[in-house]
């Protein structure tokens, strides 16, 4: 009975922190796509079916994780603590954070079958939720995660939110370059 | 002989090798964090293990002591019913 409480407290944990990863890789790779990265060995169709695969893995390791929470015994959480943001019996708002997240991330999954009824800019808008699940999930992950303060996860953390704020700051910094270059030939016309 | 692919058709099967690279590595990162996690665990923590991190077995104890303590879990959400019980 010990060995299967420590196997599902271990799962709870380490179901989490991989899922964090994940979603982290599938920033990484939209922010990739979004960016006009010129990869010539991987067309748009190709990232993309590589970041809905890793939104849809990461997804899978959050039941992992919720699920492993559900059965361990050393945390007692029912599922209604696990779906209803605030209702947690241990740290309350560090959990809710990684059920809005989690529950962000289901419901921008479910934007993603209807992307083709959705008006482009509409789903593009919605999509972009998507970094408010990673910053959620990283905050969560700082203050309810037990092993938050270990040297292997902040290195985990701390290089995972390095690279997706590194494409991000290049993301904005191309958008700003565009505006700049389209203002400055909308003078040289005036 | 096989026929020439197409750049569509090479594209596709790298997104397949990348998926399947990324599921296989999934299930490696699961079992490396939760091999990770139990090393940080002071109670668990075998002799080879605290050896090779000799340096972290502070820090996890410490952390530890700060996560999964139930008096520092019930302190954290406002117990003071029983500060009052132990005064009166």
């Amino acid at each position: 009975v010990t060995i299967a409480a420590s196997a599902t407290w271990y799962a709870a944990r380490s179901g989490g922190m991989l899922a964090y990863l994940l979603v982290s890789a599938s920033v990484v790779v939209g922010l990739l796509m979004s960016g006009r990265a010129k990869l010539k060995r991987w067309p748009r169709f190709a990232l993309e079916d590589v970041h809905r695969f890793l939104g849809i893995l990461a997804g899978a390791f959050i039941v992992v994780h919720g699920g492993a929470l559900l059965l361990d015994g050393f945390l007692p959480f029912t599922l209604g603590q696990l779906l209803v943001p605030g209702t947690a019996p241990y740290r309350p708002l560090a959990v809710a954070l990684g059920v809005v997240a989690a529950e962000l991330l289901a419901a921008l999954a479910v934007t993603n079958l209807f992307r083709k009824r959705l008006p482009h800019h509409l789903w593009r808008r919605v999509h972009m939720l998507n970094f408010a699940v990673w910053a959620l999930a990283l905050v969560h992950g700082l203050t309810a995660g037990t092993d938050a303060l270990t040297t292997w996860a902040l290195l985990l953390y701390a290089g995972s939110a390095w690279l997706v704020f590194a494409l991000l700051v290049h993301r904005v910094s191309l958008d700003w370059g565009t505006a700049a270059t389209t203002l400055r030939k909308e003078k040289q016309w005036q | 002989v096989t026929p020439p692919t197409s750049r569509t058709q090479a594209a596709r099967r790298r997104a397949v090798a990348a998926k399947r690279t990324a599921a296989t590595a999934a299930a490696a990162g699961f079992l490396a964090i939760a091999l990770l996690a139990r090393g940080s665990d002071p109670g668990q923590a075998s002799p080879a293990a605290s050896g090779s991190n000799a340096g972290s077995s502070v820090t996890s104890q410490e952390q530890d002591d700060f996560s999964l303590d139930p008096g520092s879990l019930t302190q954290s959400s406002g117990s003071t019913p029983s500060a009052k019980t132990s005064v009166s």
